[in-house]
C-alpha cells in the first residue's frame, strides 16, 4: 500500500508543479497588463521625469515583459520573490512574517469547524428528518448564507462594544504590553471573535457535506450487515458510516483549509489582525506588482500543498484510492 | 524592571488563570505601575515614515512624533517657535535667519546643529518632497557656518518659506546619520532617528508601531506620557469600534472616517478638534483644451448647474466650507469680495445656449467625462448629486471612477477627461498650493499628475505670480494677489466642490489638548497633556477588565463541555435502547 501511496503522491506532485508554474506566468502577466502605471505610483505625487526613469529602472520596469518574466522566474525558484514596491523590503521575508497569523487563525478554525462539523453532520444525519435535523440543518443553512463581514462586524457590536466581554480587534493588546503566559492569553482573547466569524461558515459547509455523505452510508449495504453481525448502533454509526463518509469530509476540509490560507481577507480586515489576505488585499490596491504576484504565488503553492495533504489523508482513510 | 517583576510572577499567574476570580484581584495591582500610554490609530501602513520625503498622510502621521522641525503651526494658522527659538527676515526679504535652541540633542544622543538644517532642506526637502521643491524654489543655500544659526539665503524673496518650515514638509534628519547613504533605501525611513517628543521603538508591520518617551527631550515635563502607540487598522468600521470600545484614544486625518463624524461626535468624553490651514479641498479640474470646455461660458455654466450647497450639506456636513475662489476659505490671502457662482439652473441653461451647444432632439447637449478615484466614497457621492444635476441642464454625465494608478494614467496623463474631482491641500501658502494649477510653466508634456492639469494659459496670471513674490509688504502682496483670484475665478479652469477641515477626535479621559496643531497628523504629542483625573482613568480603562472576560469564557466553555457530556450521554443511552430492539 504504501508504494501506490508513493506513487500518488509523486502523480500528485507532478501535476503540482507545472501547475503552480503556469499561475506564476498568468498572474505575473495579468498584473502587468491592467492599466496604470506602477511606477507612477511608486514614485509619490508630480515627480520629475528623472526621478521616474530611475525608479524604472530599479524595478525592471523598464525592460521588455518577456525579460522581466524570466528574470522573475530564475529568482523565484531560488525563493527570492522581489521587493516589494510600497514596503520596499523583500517579498518572501513580508510574506513569511503575515502568514503565521493566519496560519493561526485558518488552523483553529478548521480545526473547530471540522470537529464541530463532523460531529453535527453525523447527529444530523442519524436523525435524519427530526426535529434536530431540522435544526442542524437550518442553522447550517444561516451560517451558509450570512455574509462575513456583516456576521464579523455584528459580533464585534455585541461582544466588544455593547457587552464589552472581548476585544474589538487587533491581535494583542495595545493599551497594555503582556509578556509569557499573559501574553498568550492575550493573544487567544483577541483571535476568539475571529476564529467563530471563520468558523461558522465553514462548519456550516462541513455539516452538510458530512450529512449527505452519512446518509448515502447509512444506506449501503454494509450497514445492514453491520447490523445483522451484532454490532451497537453507535459502533455502526461511527467506526462503520463515518469511516466511509469521512472521504468526503476531509475532501471538504483540505479545500476549504487552502481556500482560507489566502482568502481569510474579509476577516483579517474586519479586526485588523495582520494576515496573508490582508497583506495580499492591500497589494492590489497598492499596485504592489512584486507583493501581489508573490501573495499569490505563496498562497497558490500552498493550496496545491494542502490538496497534495488531503490526498494523502484521505487514501490513508480509504485504501481503495491509493490503488 | 516592570518587565522582571512581571516574569516573576508569572509561574503564579499560570495557575491563577483558572482561577478567574484570583486573577482579576491581581491585575489592577499590575496595571498601576503600567506606563501611561496615548493609543491611536492609523489607517494603513505608512510606506516609509519620514515626514519630509513624501506628502503620504500615514508618514507624517507617524513620523511627526518622532521628528521635529524649526517652527509649528496650530490650528488657526499662527506660527511658533520650535526648534528655532526666534527668527528674523532680512528687509529685502530674502534672507531668513533662525536661531535654534541649544540644549538639543538626537535620539542618539549627538548634538542638533545648523548642518543638520542645511543638509535636510538642501538634500531631501527641497529634492524629494512633492511640496518642498515649491516652497523652497527660491533657496539658494543654507549658511551654516554658525551651528546654532541657520540662514536661508533666497534669489528672490519668497513669504511661503516661513509658512514650510514647519513638520508638515520640513522635518530635519540628521545629517551624521543621513549623509552619503541611498535616502530611498535607508533604513532610517522605517526606524527613524529624530528630536521628536517620542523615540520609535517597535514597529510590527500591520499590527502596530510603538514609541517611547523621549528622556532628553529639550522641553521639560514634555511629552506628559511614557507611550505612545499607533495601531494600524485599515478597516473604517473595526477604527470607530475600536474608538468607541475604548481601545483607541484618537482617530485623525485619514484614519478619521467622515460618514461617522456625526457619531463619533456623540460618544461620551469624546472632544473634536478641526483646523483648515492646510486648505483642504475637493477641486474639480476642468480639462479646457478639448471642446466645448475651452469655451468659458461653458466653464461658468457648470459652476451655476451643480449644487455644491447640497454635496456641502450632505456628503460632508458639519466639517465643510464653501471655497468662492481659487483659495481656501482659511486662507488670509483669500479674497472675501468674489461672488459665488450660485446654483442656478435657468442661468446654466443660458449660458450653453448662448455658447452655441443648444439642446439636440433628445433634450441633451453634449458628454460630461467625470473621473475620480473610486477608493474616495466621498466623490462617488458627489459624481451622483452632479450627474443629476447637470441632467437638469442637458448636460450628460459619464461617470468614470477609476483605481488611483488608472485615474492618474488614464485622467491626468492621457488627458482623456472633462473633469477629474480629487483631493488637494492648498496650504499653506497659495504659491506652493495654488500657484500650480494655474501657471502656464506648470503644464508638461507628457503631463504630471497635480500640476496645471486644467491647461490653462494666462500670461498675465503667469506676471502677476511672479509679481506677487517680490513684494515684501504683506499688504501689497494681497492687493495682487486679490487681482489673480478675480480672473482666476472669472475663468473657472478648476471648480472647487468644496473645502474641508482635517478633523481629529480624541478621548479627554485619557488627554487634554491635542490636536491643536495645523493638521491633525502633522501633531507631534509633545504638547499633549494628562487630564486632571488620568491616574484612575487610566488604571480603570475599558482593557483593565482582562480577568472578567477570562471569567466569562472560562464559564462559557464550562457550559459548551457540561452540555455536550450531557448529550453524549443521553445519546449512549438511546443507542442502548435501540441495540435492544435491533
Amino acid at each position: 500500500m504504501l508504494g501506490g501511496l508513493g506513487l500518488l503522491i509523486l502523480r500528485r506532485l507532478a501535476l503540482g508543479v507545472p501547475l503552480v508554474l503556469i499561475i506564476i506566468v498568468l498572474t505575473f502577466a495579468l498584473v502587468r497588463l491592467a492599466p496604470g502605471d506602477p511606477a507612477l505610483l511608486l514614485a509619490g505625487d508630480a515627480p520629475t521625469p528623472e526621478f521616474l526613469a530611475q525608479v524604472r529602472a530599479e524595478y525592471d520596469l523598464d525592460k521588455p515583459l518577456q525579460q522581466q518574466l524570466l528574470t522573475y522566474l530564475l529568482h523565484a525558484v531560488q525563493g527570492n520573490l522581489g521587493t516589494s514596491i510600497y514596503f520596499g523590503q523583500p517579498v518572501t521575508r513580508l510574506i513569511l512574517q503575515y502568514f503565521p497569523v493566519t496560519l493561526l487563525l485558518t488552523t483553529l478554525a478548521m480545526f473547530s469547524a471540522s470537529v464541530l462539523g463532523i460531529l453535527l453532520g453525523v447527529i444530523a444525519a442519524d436523525r435524519r428528518d427530526t426535529a434536530t435535523d431540522a435544526i442542524v440543518g437550518g442553522a447550517s443553512l444561516l451560517g451558509f448564507s450570512i455574509p462575513i463581514f456583516w456576521l464579523g462586524q455584528l459580533l464585534v457590536l455585541l461582544f466588544a462594544v455593547t457587552l464589552d466581554i472581548l476585544p474589538a480587534g487587533g491581535w494583542s493588546s495595545a493599551r497594555v504590553t503582556y509578556y509569557g503566559f499573559d501574553y498568550v492569553l492575550d493573544v487567544a482573547q483577541h483571535l476568539i471573535l475571529p476564529v467563530t466569524t471563520l468558523m461558522l461558515f465553514e462548519t456550516a459547509m462541513i455539516t452538510r457535506f458530512t450529512r449527505a455523505a452519512m446518509i448515502e452510508a447509512l444506506g449501503k449495504d454494509y450497514v445492514t450487515v453491520a447490523y445483522a453481525k451484532g454490532a451497537t448502533h453507535s459502533r455502526v454509526l461511527w467506526r462503520h458510516a463515518l469511516a466511509n463518509a469521512l472521504t468526503t469530509s476531509v475532501t471538504v476540509i483540505g479545500l476549504e483549509f487552502g481556500v482560507l490560507l489566502a482568502g481569510a481577507v474579509v476577516t483579517e480586515i474586519i479586526y485588523g489582525l495582520p494576515g496573508l489576505g490582508r497583506l495580499f488585499f492591500d497589494s492590489i490596491f497598492r499596485r504592489d506588482f512584486q507583493l501581489m504576484t508573490g501573495c499569490f504565488i505563496f498562497a497558490s503553492t500552498a493550496v496545491v500543498i494542502v490538496n497534495i495533504i488531503t490526498d494523502i489523508v484521505v487514501a490513508v482513510l480509504d485504501p481503495r484510492v491509493g490503488r | 524592571m516592570f518587565d522582571a517583576s512581571r516574569r516573576a510572577v508569572l509561574g503564579g499567574l499560570a495557575g491563577a488563570a483558572f482561577w478567574p476570580d484570583e486573577l482579576a484581584r491581581m491585575r489592577p495591582a499590575l496595571a498601576q505601575g503600567a506606563p501611561k500610554r496615548i493609543v491611536g490609530a492609523l489607517e494603513e501602513d505608512p510606506p516609509v515614515i519620514c515626514p519630509p520625503m513624501t506628502s503620504i498622510i500615514s508618514s507624517f502621521g507617524s513620523g511627526c512624533a518622532v521628528y521635529g522641525a524649526l517652527t509649528w503651526v496650530d490650528r488657526q494658522g499662527d506660527i511658533h517657535p520650535e526648534l528655532a527659538e526666534r527668527w528674523e527676515v532680512s528687509p529685502d526679504g530674502k534672507t531668513y535667519t533662525f536661531y535654534l535652541r541649544k540644549n538639543v540633542v538626537w535620539h542618539d544622543g549627538a548634538p542638533f546643529t545648523s548642518a543638520d538644517v542645511k543638509f535636510s532642506f538642501e538634500n531631501i526637502t527641497a529634492k524629494l518632497h512633492p511640496w518642498g521643491r515649491g516652497a523652497f524654489k527660491a533657496l539658494e543655500s543654507v549658511d551654516a557656518s554658525d551651528p546654532h544659526v541657520a540662514v536661508l539665503r533666497l534669489s528672490t524673496p519668497s513669504p511661503a518659506v516661513l509658512k514650510a518650515v514647519n513638520n508638515a514638509i520640513s522635518a530635519i534628519v540628521p545629517k551624521h546619520l543621513w549623509e552619503g547613504t541611498d535616502f530611498i533605501k535607508n533604513p532610517l525611513t522605517k526606524k527613524p532617528i529624530g528630536t521628536g517628543p517620542f523615540k520609535l521603538v517597535e514597529y510590527i508591520q500591520g499590527d502596530r508601531i510603538r514609541y517611547e518617551k523621549n528622556e532628553k527631550y529639550y522641553i521639560p515635563g514634555q511629552p506628559a506620557f511614557d507611550e505612545l502607540v499607533l495601531r494600524i487598522i485599515p478597516d473604517a468600521a473595526a477604527r470607530v469600534a475600536a474608538f468607541e470600545k475604548g481601545e483607541v484614544d484618537m482617530l485623525y486625518n485619514n484614519s478619521m472616517p467622515f460618514t461617522e463624524i456625526e457619531r463619533i461626535r456623540k460618544f461620551p468624553g469624546v472632544e473634536i478638534r478641526d483646523s483648515n490651514v492646510s486648505g483642504s479641498a475637493f477641486l474639480g479640474i476642468i480639462n479646457m483644451k478639448g471642446k466645448p470646455y475651452d469655451d468659458v461660458r461653458v466653464r461658468q455654466a457648470l459652476a451655476h448647474g451643480i449644487n455644491r450647497g447640497f454635496i456641502r450639506d450632505n456628503v460632508m456636513p458639519g466639517f465643510s466650507q464653501n471655497q468662492i475662489g481659487p483659495l481656501p476659505p482659511s486662507m488670509s490671502l483669500a479674497n472675501k469680495d468674489l461672488k459665488d457662482y450660485a446654483y442656478d439652473p435657468k442661468r446654466a441653461n443660458e449660458l450653453l445656449d448662448a455658447a452655441g451647444y443648444p439642446r439636440k432632439a433628445d433634450g441633451t447637449r453634449f458628454e460630461f467625462r467625470l473621473l475620480w478615484a473610486a477608493n474616495d466614497i466621498r466623490i462617488t457621492k458627489m459624481a451622483d448629486v452632479i450627474r443629476q444635476n447637470l441632467s437638469d441642464v442637458g448636460i450628460t454625465t459619464s461617470l468614470q471612477p477609476l483605481e488611483r494608478a488608472a485615474l492618474n494614467q488614464k485622467g491626468y496623463i492621457s488627458e482623456q477627461f472633462d473633469m477629474i474631482i480629487d483631493s488637494y491641500a492648498q496650504g499653506p501658502d497659495p504659491d506652493i498650493g495654488t500657484e500650480r494649477l494655474y501657471i502656464s510653466t506648470n503644464i508638461f508634456n507628457p503631463p504630471r499628475v497635480f500640476t496645471n492639469n486644467s491647461s490653462y494659459i494666462n500670461p498675465e496670471v503667469d506676471r502677476l505670480f511672479e509679481e506677487q513674490r517680490r513684494q515684501i509688504d504683506p499688504a501689497k502682496r494681497k492687493e495682487i494677489y486679490d487681482k489673480i483670484q478675480v480672473i482666476l475665478w472669472e475663468a473657472v479652469a478648476v471648480l472647487p466642490i468644496l473645502a474641508y477641515s482635517g478633523v481629529g477626535a480624541f478621548r479627554a479621559t485619557v488627554m487634554s489638548d491635542a490636536f491643536n496643531s495645523a493638521d491633525a497628523s502633522k501633531d507631534s504629542f509633545a504638547r499633549v497633556t494628562l487630564p486632571a483625573a488620568t491616574g484612575a482613568a487610566l488604571a480603570a480603562g475599558p482593557e483593565a477588565g482582562n480577568g472578567k472576560t477570562i471569567g466569562y469564557t472560562a464559564a462559557g466553555a464550562a457550559v459548551v463541555a457540561a452540555g455536550a457530556w450531557w448529550l453524549w450521554r443521553r445519546k449512549s443511552r438511546r443507542d442502548d435502547g435501540l441495540d435492544e430492539t435491533a
